[in-house]
């Protein structure tokens, strides 16, 4: 009867501690799976892979073609969006934690208005701000740069061209050889301009060339009130040149030369820290990898298409770039 | 306890009570805090207490992470000690100490421990301190002031719960 009564107690004690330990497993595997689901929920909602109070100095890429919106092609990522840029900026300036940011340039640059909303995002950042050119920082990228407190560039980087150009494909004589014919119809006379299916007249030239005159001259007085430049330095930059990085150093584009870690060392002196740099990237989660390999190249497949439509059809002018 | 010796059920000390809550949150660091640690870690590391403040207050969407990570961890940690308390009387901490909670009822009849002393809802109610949520979290302040000036050293929300921390005792 005693024993009987101590097998049950011992039954009672072992089934007491897999009931514990059950507790404690499931518990810990609810927490596991909360955890995964707010981390999943969070990254879901932003993009961009920046270590919060990681560092003092937040470097953001500049790299490849400046887009308004992110670009990319199955074998090829060359661009950098200003939506994208817009964001690193807001989050490095709204974490108290960094000090600077250095702009980590490698760009020939893009879209004018892209490049003017990173330039505006740059001007307007209360951060202390470091541009480091590296092997080109040439037009709209040089434009974001020219916001930037300090401009350091290597000797061999190419920068400058201030300018914006524009260009069109001209099919005339080729549609002339085929016996093709380009019946226009418009709703407005310059509607067409820059049609590559017939040639431009001398008015519409002269519209086209005013605009891109306007578009230049905006460009070249930003960079120039920016750089705080001369007469003299505006008058050698003002035709679109690119310059090595000694020349533009002689013409008062650039302040130093160095790399990334001249600028942590420059930032470090005029701020009196001890610098760590935290990169900023765009984040890609595996869920996100997978469906941008999936949808983006039948995305892009239609988007050109569409496009070539588009230009053909109904707006033809081409597109300007600095 | 062999013998003739009886079983009494008197108040837990306040020492063996506090000692049994550390044993416990030591268990919950791993169990509830520990996967959540991993949610935050690259993302905040403030070198002050001031920027890791002001970050949060700036940031929206680590404000929200942080909020609701601390509202789930609030559930996890109350349901460790509703459940623990409810089936066995005790939590981990609670068995290496031999405390237990019973209900008041039961103490003062000086009966002896059953297998199951409390009802599911004087668990949840020993426990409102826990409930990460406006206004119960307040009991975690009021709580150890009233069971200061308590006779039996109960807190407030085991008053509301009917029920007593005790340790067994033999004559």
């Amino acid at each position: 009867m005693a024993r009987a009564s101590q097998n049950e107690k011992g039954k009672n004690g072992k089934g007491k501690w897999f009931f514990i330990i059950g507790v404690l497993l499931v518990l810990w595997l609810l927490s596991m799976i909360i955890a995964g689901v707010l981390s999943l929920v969070f990254s879901a909602g932003s993009d961009i892979s920046a270590p919060i109070g990681q560092g003092n100095i937040a470097v953001i890429p500049i790299k490849g073609e400046i887009t308004s919106e992110k670009t990319t092609t199955l074998f090829a990522q060359g661009s950098v969006s200003s939506e994208q840029t817009l964001k690193f900026i807001d989050t490095a300036n709204n974490d108290p934690s960094i000090k600077a940011i250095i702009f980590d340039i490698d760009s020939p640059g893009g879209s004018p208005v892209a490049s003017e909303d990173i330039m505006n995002a740059v001007k307007e950042s209360r951060k202390y701000k470091v541009a480091v050119i590296r092997d080109l920082g040439t037009s709209g990228a040089y434009w974001v740069a020219s916001a930037a407190d300090k401009i350091i560039a290597s000797r061999l980087s190419l920068t400058g061209s201030v300018g914006v150009y524009s260009s069109y494909l001209d099919f005339q004589g080729t549609m002339d050889k085929y016996g093709v014919t380009y019946q226009r119809l418009v709703g407005g006379k310059y509607k067409d301009i820059g049609t590559p299916f017939r040639n431009m007249t001398d008015e519409e030239r002269y519209i086209f060339q005013d605009k891109i005159d306007k578009v230049h001259s905006y460009f070249l007085s930003s960079v120039a009130e920016n750089r705080n430049l001369t007469q003299s330095q505006i008058a050698v930059i003002k035709d679109g040149e690119f310059f090595t990085g000694e020349e533009a150093m002689q013409y008062g584009l650039i302040d130093e030369y160095g790399n990334i870690n001249d600028a942590v060392k420059l930032i470090e002196q005029n701020l009196n820290i001890t610098g760590k740099t935290v990169e900023y990237k765009q984040k890609e989660g595996f869920l996100s990898s997978l469906m941008s390999t999936i949808s983006k190249p039948a995305f892009y497949v239609g988007q050109g298409i569409g496009y070539a439509m588009r230009d053909s059809s109904f707006q033809s002018a081409p597109n300007v770039r600095t | 306890m062999a013998g003739n010796a009886k079983e009494y059920l008197i108040n837990a000390g306040l020492i063996k009570r506090l000692a049994a809550f550390v044993i416990d949150l030591f268990i919950l660091n791993f169990i509830a805090l520990q996967p959540f640690r991993s949610l935050f870690s690259g993302k905040i590391s403030s070198s002050s207490i001031q920027d890791l403040y002001n970050l949060v207050m700036s940031n929206n969407s680590v404000f929200q992470m942080l909020y609701l990570s601390s509202v789930f961890i609030g559930f996890i940690i109350l349901l460790y000690f509703v459940v623990m308390e409810w089936k066995t009387g005790q939590t981990i901490g609670k068995m290496i100490f031999g405390i237990y909670v019973v209900s008041t009822e039961e103490a003062k009849l000086k009966k002896k421990l059953g297998d199951r002393n409390l009802k599911f809802w004087q668990a949840i109610a020993e426990n409102m301190m826990l409930i990460p949520i406006f206004p119960f979290f307040l009991l975690i302040v009021i709580d150890p002031i009233y069971m200061v000036f308590s006779r039996e050293n109960q807190r407030l929300s085991e008053k509301i719960g009917k029920v007593m921390v005790v340790e067994k005792y033999y004559v």
